[in-house]
């Protein structure tokens, strides 16, 4: 066989034509979140910024997702994934945009807009009933929803006016709502959850990401112009100390952004446990991309069942990591049974939301798991990315399941009407930058030295 | 044709970076031929003295091991080192420190096998026997440390007259399942890839208790192509089925710990830490074994430089992963305000075992650390050490866990400093003599290195560069085109 022998059709590289069509797309979501937002707020305005936090922690976990996933295709070398990481790279880049996104946070942050209705109250109710008597506790819950019910109201007239409150304990939650357990907070650590520190994290955290994204965006399009192997070489020694840069950087991220909503809950393994579900996101998000721009004509020779096969693997894989992590955090805390850790578990089991949980179980694991098992549905492009819109929905439950108990009476569950509205409105934005970030370019590195090995890329 | 697109300084030197080709895992210009010579070879030929010497101290320390053991059984666990806080001593801790070890071999023929790193065939079949001779050791230690070793059957669930069963809650009891489970596939894993290498040492056998004893093993594997597409079908099965095992044992072991509240021992970062320190040790402990052993029977055609480069790797990152744990586990003792949490890793670092805990630190997150530079991941003798020492950090790893939490518990009365016994020592000694007994012996009757694999690896490898080339030109063919996109 010779070089001559092999004859490709030729394929559009750019997302040009097709970007009006993305951009219309992500005007309609853009425009049909914020309608529909606006008319939930109506009924569930005191829940606003907590439904945009979890529309921000969605957007930023895919875009870290991204992230890794470049750092990593360098750090080991990898082959098959050079005609999908360009996609990939553009993803991770939207972390540029995401202070934006970032900034009505803080502020909400910092008008203390974002206090919990009833987690300290649930938090004092537990401390209280806790030491494991299982059976007593559905009596308990009623009385405690009662309870809670009067607590709500109370913090709905309260949230409004708390300015001097923000910079206290923990960005999340201001003085005058701090649970008792507050005061045995001890100075540094409410120091450390103190609004400036918490701002500067984030400023170093994006600078960080945004620096990291950059660099491996624009070293890999340089390189499609010059072809020079130098550039690979450098994206390979910068990889490993981006990794561990973006361990760190995450894990912490992780903590502040959604550990801290409960200031006094604490697991070792929760960043970790957002990482999973960072990568698990990302990989939907880009199964979806690849067959979306396939769709359009984009790429169609360049990426193959065989690319689509080990992005569905690394959904599989990443399913059944966040599920181990999800286990292990899960499984320690119910059997040690501490009550300065089960409090979180224990709002996450009231009611309703003992439900969502039990979804989360069956729902991000058990069915994911059975589906992708297969060859079957990985090396068929429409099927996968049907899946990839399922795990993007459920990764999307794990967020609400892990923000909202927080942020609502013990034991009611909202329905999810302006998490979904706003979260739609935020994903419109996501693509309209993806595809800024996208267009203009080549969306494959058509001069990576490894290009070939991908082009030639089978599984066994 | 063989080295058609390969450049010739990348067989010079295969640890050399070159983006556009993969490097060649097999030197040496053997043909197939010659990679079944050089392997087979190992063990057509006599031994080496040195083997001869390794025995000698092996079997030494193996008598030991049946020295302590017989004392242990005459006397009682009196003989150890335990006293009141500390009811775990060394047992465990070299339970876990084996089990540990004996993660690598599985990792790198499941997981490595499912992430397509070709190089793992030189170095799967040696880490596999390590594996499995490591978990033997690992078994050891439950079933003496029963006080009433008649008793020791009570481990696992046997039905019995007096209708008496372990406690189903307890992770012990899941140790045993998880142990026995990842013991029985990995050897089943092993005793798989073996087949069609005893067939090829059967044929060449010149003796005839050689050609029987191949021959009953080789199960009569003729490499039909039938027999070699259900052998690899049924490989990628079992390395799927093994890999969650990689992940379970170690933390079904870590549960050993995380599920009491012990300050130290329940934290949830506990079981993907194990996992990461197994990984950690069980590869430093590849490195101890073959660095010496590719040197000795000839191999280094086949665990080059390159491999052992990428097992630096890898140790670099587990110890980093363990480093962030430590970290991690540091942090929220700080940010959880639990002021027993914060007294225990604070006596760590600086009560009375601060010198194993410094020792930990340096070996375990430190040593890694020199592997950012290529010229130390090449480096054999550096390799060597650092592989020393972190199998010297994981062992202290175990033991800063489980001794420095319980010496000084919720009761300050009880508190105790913990001292190991003779008894202690020999046994930990002893174990190695076990381990290293196997581990010489297999070396004597196996080949070491999987020859089909490395022959298969060979034959892809050439056929994947010439694959690549050709996709190459036909890409920028096609985008040379005039009707090909506008880049």
């Amino acid at each position: 066989m010779s070089a001559a022998s092999i004859v490709r059709a030729p394929e559009t590289l750019r997302l040009d034509g097709a970007a009006p069509k993305a951009n219309k797309v992500a005007g309609w979501l853009l425009l049909l979140g914020t309608l529909l937002c606006g008319l939930f707020s109506f009924w569930h305005h005191q829940r606003f910024w907590s439904a945009y936090l979890l529309a921000f922690s969605y957007v930023l976990s895919i875009t870290l997702g991204g992230l890794f996933f470049v750092i990593v295709q360098h750090l080991v070398r990898a082959g098959w994934s050079v005609t999908v990481r360009r996609v990939a790279e553009g993803i991770a880049y939207n972390v540029r945009f995401l202070p934006l996104l970032f900034l009505p946070l803080l502020f909400a942050i910092y008008m203390g807009y974002l206090q919990p209705a009833s987690a300290g109250h649930a938090r004092e109710h537990h401390a209280a009933t806790a030491a494991g008597h299982d059976e007593g506790a559905a009596g308990h819950d009623e009385g405690a929803a009662g309870h809670d019910e009067g607590a709500a109201g109370h913090d709905e007239g309260a949230a409004g006016h708390d300015e001097g409150a923000a910079g206290h304990a923990s960005p999340w939650v201001a003085g005058p709502h701090l649970p008792k357990a507050a005061h045995h907070m001890q100075p540094s650590k409410a120091k450390y959850l103190s609004f400036p520190w918490f701002t500067l994290r984030f400023v170093v955290y994006f600078l960080l990401w945004i620096g990291l994204a950059r660099f491996f965006f624009k070293t890999s399009l340089r390189q499609d112009e010059t072809g020079d192997l130098a550039l690979t070489h450098r994206m390979q020694w910068v990889a490993p100390i981006a990794v561990v840069l973006f361990g760190l950087s995450t894990s912490l991220a992780g903590m502040d952004l959604l550990m801290a909503l409960d200031p006094y809950w604490f697991s070792t393994i929760f960043g970790v446990y957002f990482f999973a579900g960072c990568f698990v996101s990302f990989c939907a998000t880009l199964g979806l991309s690849l067959y979306l721009l396939q769709r359009q004509g984009i790429i169609t020779e360049s990426v193959t069942p065989e690319h689509y096969h080990d992005v569905g693997k690394f959904m599989f894989a990443f399913i059944v990591f966040w599920a181990y992590i999800a286990y292990s955090q899960y499984m320690l805390i119910w059997y040690g049974n501490l009550p300065e850790e089960t409090g979180w578990f224990y709002i996450r089991q009231a009611g309703d939301w003992a439900y969502v949980g039990l979804f989360l179980v069956f729902g991000h694991f058990v069915l994911p798991f059975l589906l992708l098992l297969s060859r079957f549905p990985k090396r068929r492009p429409a099927l996968l990315a049907l899946g990839c819109v399922y795990v993007l929905a459920v990764h999307f439950v794990d967020l609400f399941w892990v923000i909202q108990p927080q942020k609502s009476p013990l034991g009611h569950m909202p329905v999810p009407l302006l998490d979904v509205s706003l979260a739609l409105a935020v994903v419109g934005l996501y693509v309209y930058f993806t595809v800024s970030n996208l267009r203009g370019i080549n969306l494959i590195p058509t001069r990576d030295p490894r290009l070939g090995e991908c082009l030639a890329h089978e599984n066994y | 044709m063989a080295h058609a697109t390969v450049p010739a300084e990348l067989y010079e030197d295969n640890t050399r970076e070159d983006p556009r080709h993969r490097s060649p895992l097999v030197l040496g210009g053997h043909d197939l031929a010659g990679i079944s010579d050089a392997i087979c070879g190992v063990v057509e030929r006599p031994m080496p003295k040195v083997w001869y010497l390794a025995m000698a101290v092996s079997l030494t320390a193996l008598a030991l091991l049946g020295v302590c053991i017989g004392y242990l059984f005459l006397t009682g666990t009196g003989t150890w080192g335990l006293n009141s806080p500390v009811n775990w001593g060394w047992a465990i801790v070299n339970f876990v420190w084996w089990v540990g070890i004996g993660h690598a071999g599985t990792l790198i023929s499941a997981i490595l096998y499912l992430f397509r790193q070709k190089w793992r065939t030189g170095i799967n079949r040696a880490a596999e026997a390590m594996t499995i001779f490591a978990v033997i050791c690992a078994g050891t230690f439950p079933g003496i440390h029963v006080g009433r070793v008649w008793m020791a059957y009570y481990l696992a669930p046997i039905p019995n007259q007096m209708d008496m069963w372990p406690q189903f809650r307890s992770p012990l009891l899941w140790d045993v399942f998880a142990v026995n489970t990842y013991f029985t596939v990995s050897l089943l894993f092993w005793y798989m890839g073996l087949v069609p290498d005893l067939a090829t040492l059967r044929d060449r056998a010149k003796t005839r208790v050689r050609q029987i004893a191949y021959g009953l093993f080789s199960l009569g594997w003729r490499g039909s192509n039938r027999a070699w597409h259900r052998y690899e079908r049924a490989y990628l099965i079992l390395a799927a089925l093994a890999t969650p095992l990689v992940l379970s044992v170690h933390s079904v072991v870590s549960f050993d710990f995380a599920v009491s509240q012990i300050p130290g021992w329940h934290t949830t970062i506990f079981p993907p830490y194990f996992v990461a320190g197994a990984i950690f040790s069980g590869f430093a402990m590849v490195l101890t074994l073959l660095v010496p052993c590719r040197k000795l029977f000839g191999l280094e055609d086949f665990i080059t430089r390159r491999h052992i480069e990428n097992m630096n790797k890898v140790i670099l990152a587990t110890g980093t992963m363990v480093g962030y744990a430590y970290g991690t586990e540091f942090f929220i003792a700080w940010y959880s305000g639990v002021e027993v949490e914060q007294f225990t890793f604070l006596a760590r670092a600086r009560g009375h075992y601060a010198w194993a805990y410094w020792t930990m630190i340096t070996c375990n997150v430190i040593t890694p650390q020199i592997f950012w530079l290529k010229s130390m991941r090449t480096n054999l003798w550096v390799t060597f050490i650092a592989s020393i020492f972190v199998n010297i950090g994981m062992w202290f790893e175990r033991f800063v866990i489980i001794i420095t939490s319980l010496s000084a518990d919720f009761l300050p009365s009880s508190w105790d400093y913990y001292r190991p016994t003779w008894v202690d020592v020999g046994t930990y000694v002893g174990s190695l003599g076990l381990f290293m007994t196997l581990f010489l012996l297999f070396c004597r009757y196996l080949p070491m290195v999987a020859i089909s694999e490395v022959k298969a690896t060979k034959v892809q490898q050439e056929h994947q560069e010439h694959n690549a080339r050709v996709q190459e030109a036909a890409f920028a063919a096609a985008l040379g085109a005039p009707a090909g996109g506008d880049a």
